[in-house]
């Protein structure tokens, strides 16, 4: 676990990725389909649901792949938080640019699983004049047994 | 705006799922998770588990989902999700929420704490958001 800490460490704040990404309609009504209960079929509007900014690795980097570049044993990693940030509404048929770097390496003790290190990667989506659309924060935890 | 909000409002219970294998993979597909660990039951006993068990984002994006529809027309601009417990295949589930704070007049920014548990049983995912009246576009209309 220590050369995990050292690696991931030495990513801190570097951009790790960046990559054009275009919000397809297809791929929007796909998501919603696979997220949107049927109670709810039909009552909601056709906005861009507020995660669909996790699908962005499927014209980059997919979230698995991008732990195992920082070292991480990615069977042995949980999902502990997700954060949304949008600051303008994402639309249909635009292109922004999706940035991900590491926000925070920390190692926290648990009570049961002992030292923990967790992984906070960001991801920034923003339009075509730079400006900031969604922030996102995705905070992995990797146990030592 | 015609909806107003209140602290201490309850958001109606929705039950969810089971969430079968199907739901999964559509959701896999949807999003690009394909950690093996959530659709192919080898993998996930060769890693300890007892079966595969649902991503956690599936449940938050359903949650998200929600929160959207009730509390719309305000748009939810910030969700803050929590992934407490694992979520099975075979589990039916409830998801609801309360309003924790209403600022700037009727209504206008609104926070809520949301949840998702097993029916009748324990929290799965929690979460809080902040939905506000804002613009959808910058755009003129038409």
């Amino acid at each position: 676990v220590d050369d995990r800490i050292a690696a991931a460490r030495a990513a801190l704040g570097q951009e790790l990725h960046t990559y054009r990404w275009v919000v397809e309609e297809g791929q929007v009504r796909q998501f919603l389909r696979a997220t949107r209960p049927d109670g709810l079929a039909g009552t909601s509007s056709d906005d861009v649901p507020v995660c669909f900014t996790v699908t962005t690795g499927l014209w980059g980097i997919s979230h698995p792949e991008l732990l195992e570049a920082l070292g991480l044993d990615v069977g042995r990693v949980v999902h502990g938080e997700q954060r949304f940030e949008v600051s303008r509404m994402l639309e249909v048929g635009e292109e922004y640019i999706v940035r991900h770097r590491v926000s925070d390496v920390h190692v926290k003790l648990g009570r049961r699983a002992g030292r923990m290190l967790v992984v906070v990667v960001e991801t920034t989506v923003e339009d075509a004049d730079g400006e900031l659309c969604v922030r996102e924060l995705h905070t992995s935890i990797q146990t030592e047994r | 705006v015609s909806a107003e909000f209140h602290p201490g409002q309850q958001a109606p219970v929705m039950t969810v799922g089971p969430l079968r294998l199907t739901d999964i993979v559509r959701y896999a597909g949807a999003s690009g998770d394909l950690n093996p660990v959530h659709h192919d039951p080898d993998v996930a006993r060769s890693l300890g588990h007892p079966d595969v068990f649902v991503m956690g984002m599936l449940p938050g994006s359903i949650l998200g989902a929600f929160a959207t529809w009730w509390l719309a027309p305000l748009l939810v601009r910030r969700l803050d999700l929590r992934f407490v417990d694992r979520v099975w295949t075979h589990e039916r589930l409830e998801c609801s929420g309360e309003v924790a704070a209403v600022q700037g007049g009727p209504s206008s920014e609104v926070t809520a704490n949301l949840w998702i548990r097993a029916a009748g049983g324990d929290v799965k995912v929690s979460g809080a958001c902040t939905a506000v009246l804002m613009p959808r576009t910058d755009r003129p209309a038409g």
